[in-house]
């Protein structure tokens, strides 16, 4: 999964590997939380950070 | 005349201190009401009658003999079944946890324990402090959600069945309930309530919370249950002031920030209005109200706190999820299964999204006292099937900065409505001060119908 990929080609990649872990019968129950989770991973990847930003964890 | 049912934390603590109210007559009055009321609100699990009774009467005989008092003794709390309860069922709203009893006491509840406060008894929170439906109802109207995940909780304290609860928020989920129910909810800066004894949902996204009627108590509480603790790694360590003193401090007309911008397009109309009037009776009141731009990374927030969430929610239930999968709700099975398959990488961008948003949101909050927002996107909605929406309560959550909500007023359904006060990381005491003024200012307290 690349920063530049689309909200349909991260879809793909989840229901692949969702099908991988759960079954392929799951895998196409969790299509909307798929499709909603690929969109936010879109969103992300969206953003631009600083080189030196480092991650919150404990704020 | 009211019965002790109706007495906040501060009221009650300050009578038994001097005498002129039972800590056993008080138990006794909060059992009377459970039992009039909880087969109808089912905001309780476990309540251990015999145990709350003797411990009110040892609280009775520590006053009768002039011990040294905490600030909570013999003022009952209700826990949510998230909390470790050494010796009491913690079921989490689980099958899973169905039998799980702790051998210790959440660093939390030994604080309310070690200030004299007594435990009435266990909450009923969502599965696991997630978003899969509780079967507590709205006090204010069955067929509306109490909101989650601190729904027994809330209704516990809306019903007056108790002074006061803890609640946790990953999302939303002491301040959305806390506006759904009328009441008031604290969520302090993260880390400065300890989370070990807390079933966790998210690691770094937990936060211990507080349901109570009065922001005074709010601050009371607060001031028992925070502190340093090495088993939480993001524990503050940081003294802990005097949050009533700090309140007192701050209670004159704040600096307010109204954020107009996602919020009014988010809101109802009904609740933007609403929000825009409190602004106004506000500044009437003396208070300066100036509006807030948002920062670029708000636009990204939600999606990094579920992404956030989601993988660290996994990661915790992975074990139970491998041999029990079928005994998780729809919502929680699916949130964990996400969590899985997110890629690490993904993750960590959402960590590194958080840290930019937490100092974007310090800089905005920076400029005001307080920064007031609507509670929620709307009152509770008519819908069983959902907890709500934590739209409102998630930006804050995930920067870990501290909100409050409080009453302030009726929709045309008859239902709450309340405002949110955010403020920077550690400054507890502005916050509570602020509020504490606005609530003075608005003069809303609440009471569903037949409850008082």
């Amino acid at each position: 999964m690349k920063p530049g990929d689309s909200v349909e080609s991260i879809v793909q990649q989840l229901q692949a590997q969702a099908t991988a872990e759960f079954g392929e019968r799951r895998a196409a129950e969790l299509q909307d939380f798929l499709e909603q989770t690929a969109r936010q991973i879109w969103e992300i990847d969206q953003v631009t950070v600083h080189a030196d930003l480092e991650p919150g964890f404990y704020q | 005349m009211p019965g002790p049912y109706e007495l906040t934390v501060s009221e009650a603590a300050a009578q038994i201190r001097q005498g002129r109210l039972s800590p056993v007559a008080l138990v006794e009055s909060l059992l009377e009401r459970i039992d009039r009321f909880d087969a109808d609100l089912r905001a309780w699990v476990t309540i251990d009658r015999e145990d709350v009774l003797e411990t009110a009467r040892r609280r009775e005989t520590e006053v009768d003999r002039g011990d040294p008092l905490g600030p909570l003794h013999g003022v009952p709390v209700a826990l949510k079944d998230i909390f470790y309860t050494a010796g009491m069922l913690t079921a989490a709203g689980s099958k899973v946890y169905s039998e799980f009893v702790p051998r210790f006491d959440g660093t939390s509840v030994a604080r309310i324990r070690r200030a004299g406060g007594i435990i009435l008894g266990k909450a009923v929170t969502t599965e696991f402090a997630t978003s899969d439906p509780s079967p507590t109802r709205n006090p204010w109207n069955r067929e509306h959600t109490p909101g989650g995940s601190s729904s027994g909780s809330s209704v516990a304290v809306a019903a007056r069945m108790a002074p006061a609860a803890t609640g946790s928020q990953t999302g939303g989920s002491t301040c959305r309930p806390a506006g759904y129910n009328g009441i008031v909810g604290l969520k302090p800066t993260y880390g400065r309530i300890s989370r070990y004894g807390v079933v966790p949902v998210s690691w770094s996204l937990d936060h211990v919370g507080i349901l109570v009627r009065s922001v005074a108590d709010a601050a009371l509480m607060l001031t028992v249950m925070s502190g340093v603790d090495a088993n939480d790694p993001g524990s503050l360590d940081l003294p802990v002031p005097d949050f009533t003193r700090q309140m007192v401090q701050h209670n004159h007309p704040p600096r307010i920030g109204l954020v107009r911008e996602y919020y009014s397009e988010t809101a109802t109309p009904e609740v933007w209005s609403h929000t825009e009037e409190v602004a106004q009776r506000l500044a009437d009141a003396g208070a300066v109200v100036v509006e807030l731009p948002l920062p670029d990374t708000f636009a990204s927030c939600h999606s990094a706190q579920r992404i956030v969430m989601h993988v660290e929610c996994a990661a915790f239930h992975e074990r139970f999820y491998r041999e029990r999968a079928d005994d998780y709700g729809p919502r929680i099975r699916s949130a964990i299964e996400m969590g899985l398959i997110i890629p690490a990488s993904k993750y960590l961008q959402a960590q590194r999204l958080r840290r930019q948003l937490r100092q974007d949101m310090v800089d905005m909050t920076r400029q005001v006292d307080v920064v007031m927002t609507p509670a929620t996107v709307s009152p509770a909605p008519r819908d069983l099937n959902t907890t709500g929406d934590a739209a409102f309560q998630v930006p804050w959550t995930s920067s870990g900065l501290p909100t409050i909500v409080v009453p302030s007023g009726l929709s045309e359904q008859g239902l709450p409505m309340a405002v949110q006060f955010g403020a920077l990381p550690y400054e507890e005491g502005k916050l509570l001060g602020a509020s504490r003024w606005c609530e003075e200012a608005l003069g809303v307290s609440l009471t569903p119908p037949g409850f008082d």
